[in-house]
């Protein structure tokens, strides 16, 4: 398997800058071994993640949308290096990274997690969680610079008075306070890369917009590159100028996120897409463009894993996993309904 | 014979209450004074003494004998060990507890033993208990081949019986309370060792390990920052639960005559009381006291399990805020007005929604 | 969708009150609610976190557990009257059984559900109301097949059918909800997530009730499952015209399926109208809100803000109306006296508690755009963004 084939850009949107990518991913791949049962038969694992490149710039947000088991997480684990890719490699800023010096990585790339309730510990008040970061990364050596910049960071997350919360408890807080304390937190690090992995979807609906905005602020405040995880394809579009689907584990549309939405050319996304609630579509009971489950990974269906629902699928549908088609404006697909596209570099691995 | 230590039997919560719905921000909290840390710290503790009848008379009984250990020798005018010619004397003005065969005084014994069996019982408790976290701590983080070797060393001593192996000991090394402690202690870690193992197993993959590790924490800081504090009501508990049967266990032995024979402790009052026939000779001041004392100590530590659950957790702490004291005029009134006893602790554990939270 | 609002009211609560715990620290989960469900339509019930809307459906239930107590109210049912014809494909599951509430209550007679014996509560539950659960792996037992748990029912409810006829049925109920008739025998574990909710509704559909109470049914499954599952709802309920009450935080999706939508804080209903009314011309602040905070797919892609501030503790609930902390249009009256659910004369079946739209408000009430510009200089003020 070739691992470090370092790939182009993809040429996006016109306003993309022309700096390089900050985090790139190219066809990872995560397989999650399962204990053998039996000791004569293959050995099973589940396959979380199937080839997946993508990459993140300064500034600009990048949203992984798909629904349970299509490696959305996995992916920003893999990217936040908490599991090991089974293939792939990841760049930062350019420079393959090692296997080593997590430390140093860290201080570039961070997570926020989906569950506000969960992300904190409870034994410990806002301050001790702001000051690891900050003591950590060197950014303060003693309480004062400590209780500083911590009081800087609730402010910049509109955590006011910032006084007040800075002695609480995580049970003394509401979830929306909590999650802007885990992203105080993942910017106390003073990162370039931001994985936020559902930072929303456990909060009430009221709040989540001023979630995104403050989000939102901070991306173009720090020039931070945004991975944002959701399954909830509405807030992907109001949310990353870029979006990527993702199905059973592999990436299926991406490109620019009005033109996916909009225009949606995989039969996933179309699915996806209709099945989304809209106030405005008239109402139907008639069924969605197609029926199914998602399959499971441990025995996954070969070539694309969506051709057991898909209303077009064709026979070479079932017998490998198609090319990446560039469908013009920096949105590509893998379908065999579009072809399989130009010889770009990012396709087939071996 | 020696009482096997099962931990299951300690009340302790290991999962968390359901949060409750937390405060409005912009809403001030009922304004309390602030207080330094430390001194809010102590009146919290106070308060959950003083909380519940249990809690309360556990921690006034352990008080009393931490008391009696300090300071009570100060008060002894006689030496327990000098023997006197009023020999098998019933309690006395001289005497207060009467004398021994030997015609030592049996109350000044009694002071002097409060100190020699409260020391080791918890030293060889809290030795169980560093031993137990150590292991338990670091084979539940690790996994792996760690895991599998410490295990296997938990369960070796886990089998070994702790009578045969003090007899061989006793003989072997000699006869002082340190020899028995020391044996007691090596046989009764690895229940605690096999509870925290689990505890941290379930702890490891929680999600706020999961970021601080994405933070960028070392592994120790995980385990002894993140881990540990949340296990420390189980670790405390275990600790009063370890020290119960450390007691027994220790006076125990020297009832069997395995320990110092010059030392002073309950457990060799027991038993010389037992060799020197002292139930046939009617002498109930001689062993009465001594099997009161270690019951009523050992039942003190279990009465106070119940406050560790809320002494080592800051949730229960704050809102325990609510709850006033049992004992007291207002207490009576308040008594005679409600019904449940139970009220405020229900109201906390359901809140009104579950669910999606601001 | 049924034009509703001439049918005859199937479930109508009145006043209803929810308090956890007692005395001067009680808590109020719900204040005063009042609501009316007509016959074969879908309710829609939106509210966040602390709204009170699963606290109210547990007390009509009546599987509150202690501390919380019905502190007022009632909630009448009025039992389908004997000579109603069943609608067309119903198997032949009777309601003969004479535990049926129906069978004893005079036909057209209202009945508190809150105030029922054990023996006709028995009854009642399930043969006149059903409820599916927010978590299918919770409320289905691991240990039983999925079949059994249907025959259980049918043991329990029809005493006069045989292993035989529960076993039809069962097959019959899991054909009706999408699920292949070979999966009766299936333990919940070897479902999926969308497979057991629909085992879920099967349970519910097994003895036809009249009224279906779903809480937040799609709230764990995917998008695509849950458009599948409200679909084959929609259709059941086209089938058998069985009511449903359908609570929910996601409000974009009520106003997709709902007839009508009811929208709860803080434990009290604050609007409640048709879906169109809502959606075209939402009166009160928070409805504007509540909808204007899902961002939408399609139209223009502009910065949306939702509400600032957070829904209230209820244990210290804001005085007056408990919105308005975060209302754009907040008034004095607003801080002082609490707005009551009034009908509005201007639409049919439109109901807003707001003073904007009684009679302490001296203007014109605001329209949409107003609202939106209200918000917008809420939120440049309150540096939410």
């Amino acid at each position: 398997m070739s691992l470090l084939r370092r790939t182009t850009p993809q040429p996006s949107v016109s306003d993309h800058p022309s700096s390089g990518a900050v985090l790139e991913a190219t066809h990872l791949r995560k397989y999650f071994p399962l204990q053998q049962v039996n000791p004569f038969g293959a050995a099973r694992a589940v396959h979380a993640v199937e080839d997946t490149s993508l990459a993140l710039y300064r500034g600009r947000a990048l949203a992984l949308v798909g629904e349970s088991g299509s490696g959305k997480t996995t992916v920003a684990r893999l990217l936040a290096r908490l599991d090991a890719p089974s293939s792939g490699a990841l760049s930062f800023e350019g420079k393959a990274v090692s296997a080593g010096d997590l430390r140093a990585y860290r201080s570039h790339v961070q997570l926020v997690f989906q569950d506000p309730f969960a992300s904190l510990n409870p034994i410990h008040d806002v301050y001790y969680h702001l000051s690891r970061p900050l003591r950590m990364y060197r950014h303060a050596t003693n309480a004062k610079q400590v209780t500083e910049q911590a009081l800087e960071l609730l402010n910049r997350v509109s955590l006011t008075p910032a006084e007040q919360f800075l002695h609480k408890y995580p049970h003394e807080l509401s979830g929306g306070q909590r999650q802007r304390v885990a992203i105080a937190r993942a910017l106390a690090v003073r990162p370039q890369v931001l994985l936020a992995d559902e930072p929303v979807s456990m909060l009430d609906v009221s709040i989540r917009l001023d979630m995104l905005n403050l989000m939102l602020r901070l991306k173009d405040e720090e020039r931070l590159a945004v991975l944002f995880i959701t399954h909830d394809i509405a807030s992907a579009r109001y949310f990353a100028e870029e979006t990527l689907v993702m199905y059973a584990g592999q990436s299926v549309e991406g490109g620019p996120s009005d033109e996916v939405i909009q225009h949606p050319k995989h039969p996933y996304t179309q699915l996806l897409i209709s099945a989304a609630p809209d106030p405005d579509r008239p109402p139907t009971t008639e069924a969605p463009p197609a029926r199914g489950e998602i399959p499971s990974l441990i025995t996954p269906p070969t070539g694309c894993r969506f051709h057991p629902r898909c209303p077009h699928a064709m026979p070479v549908c079932r017998e490998r996993f198609p090319r990446r088609a560039d469908l013009g404006g920096g949105h590509w697909t893998h379908c065999f309904l579009y072809g399989e596209g130009t010889a770009t570099p990012a396709t087939t691995s071996e | 014979m020696i009482p096997v230590s099962p931990l299951s039997q300690a009340p302790v919560s290991t999962t968390a209450p359901a949060p409750p719905v937390p405060l409005q921000p912009g809403i001030a909290p009922r304004a309390r004074p602030a207080l330094p840390k430390g001194l809010a710290l102590l009146l919290g503790l106070w308060r959950i003494m003083t909380s519940n009848r249990k809690i309360a008379t556990g921690s006034a009984i352990v008080g009393f004998f931490v008391l009696v250990a300090l300071i009570g020798p100060l008060f002894v005018r006689q030496n327990p060990l000098t023997y006197t010619l009023t020999l098998t004397q019933p309690p006395s003005a001289a005497h207060w507890l009467g004398t021994n065969q030997g015609g030592q005084d049996v109350f000044s014994q009694l002071i002097i033993g409060t100190r020699s069996s409260m020391f080791w019982s918890f030293l060889t408790g809290l030795i169980v208990v560093a031993i137990a976290v150590t292991i338990g701590l670091v084979s539940g983080f690790f996994g792996g081949i760690v895991d599998d070797a410490l295990s296997l060393v938990t369960n070796v001593f886990l089998v070994i019986p702790s009578f045969p192996l003090a007899i061989v000991a006793v003989q072997y090394f000699n006869h002082s309370t340190l020899t028995i402690a020391l044996v007691v202690a090596l046989t009764n870690w690895p229940w605690g060792a096999r509870v925290l193992r689990a505890q941290t197993l379930s702890m490891r993959n929680r999600e706020f390990v999961t970021a601080a590790r994405a933070s960028g924490e070392r592994a120790w800081r995980l385990i002894f920052f993140e881990i540990f504090p949340n296990e420390i009501a189980i670790v405390a508990a275990s600790f009063i639960t370890t020290t119960i049967q450390v007691l027994l266990a220790v006076a125990g032995l020297e009832f069997l005559g395995l320990g110092d024979p010059t030392a002073v402790s309950w457990g060799n009052m027991l038993y010389s009381a037992y060799n020197s026939s002292a139930l046939l000779l009617g002498a109930w001041w001689w062993f009465a006291p001594p099997g009161i004392c270690i019951a009523l100590l050992g039942g003190g530590l279990a009465l106070l399990n119940f406050g560790v659950d809320e002494i080592a957790d800051p949730r229960l702490r704050e809102v325990k805020r609510r709850v006033r004291s049992s004992f007291g005029v207002g207490a009576l009134a308040r008594r005679w007005n409600r019904s449940s006893s139970q009220r405020s602790q229900a109201q906390r554990e359901s809140g009104p929604e579950k669910g999606a939270q601001a | 969708m049924t034009s509703t609002t001439s049918a005859a009211p199937v479930l109508d609560i009145q006043h209803l009150s929810v308090d956890y715990g007692e005395g001067s620290d009680a808590v109020r989960a719900v204040s005063d609610v009042s609501l009316t469900l007509r016959r074969g339509e879908i309710l829609g019930l939106a509210g966040e976190s602390g709204s009170g809307k699963s606290t109210l459906v547990f007390a009509i239930t009546q599987l509150l557990r202690p501390p919380a107590v019905i502190t007022g109210g009632e909630a009448l049912y009025y039992p389908r009257a004997r000579d109603q014809e069943q609608p067309a494909g119903v198997s032949s599951v009777s309601r003969t059984s004479t535990a049926s509430i129906s069978a004893e209550a005079s036909p057209g007679q209202p009945v508190d559900i809150l105030r029922l014996p054990p023996a006709a509560l028995r009854a009642f539950r399930w043969n006149e109301l059903a409820i599916v659960f927010q978590s299918a792996m919770n409320a289905l037992n691991p240990i039983m097949p999925i079949g059994e748990q249907i025959v259980d029912v049918m043991r329990a409810h029809r005493p006069q059918m045989n292993a035989d006829e529960r076993k039809q049925r069962a097959m019959e109920l899991l054909r009706l909800v999408g699920i292949a008739p070979d999966r009766i025998a299936s333990y919940p574990h070897e479902l999926s997530g969308g497979m057991r909710q629909r085992a879920c509704i099967a349970i519910a559909l097994a003895l036809n009730p009249d009224i279906i109470i779903m809480d937040e049914p799609t709230t764990a499954l995917d998008v695509v499952v849950q458009r599948e599952i409200l679909n084959e709802v929609m259709r059941l309920r086209e089938q058998f015209n069985f009511t449903v009450l359908f609570i929910t935080h996601d409000l974009s999706l009520l106003l997709e399926i709902a007839d009508r939508v009811a929208i709860m804080y803080a434990g009290r209903i604050v609007e409640q109208g048709t879906q169109h009314d809502l959606y075209q011309r939402p009166r009160h602040p928070y409805s504007y809100g509540l909808i204007h905070s899902f961002p939408s797919l399609r139209g223009p892609r502009q910065r949306a803000i939702g509400i600032p501030g957070s829904p209230p503790d209820l244990r210290a609930v804001p005085s007056g109306c408990a919105f308005h902390p975060r209302c754009p249009f907040a008034m004095p009256v607003c801080t002082t006296t609490l707005p009551i659910l009034l009908p509005q004369s201007s639409a049919e079946g439109v109901s807003v508690a707001c003073h904007l739209y009684d009679s302490t408000s001296t203007q014109e009430p605001p329209t949409a755009a107003e609202m939106g510009a209200a918000y917008e200089a809420l939120a440049k003020g309150s540096q939410a963004l």
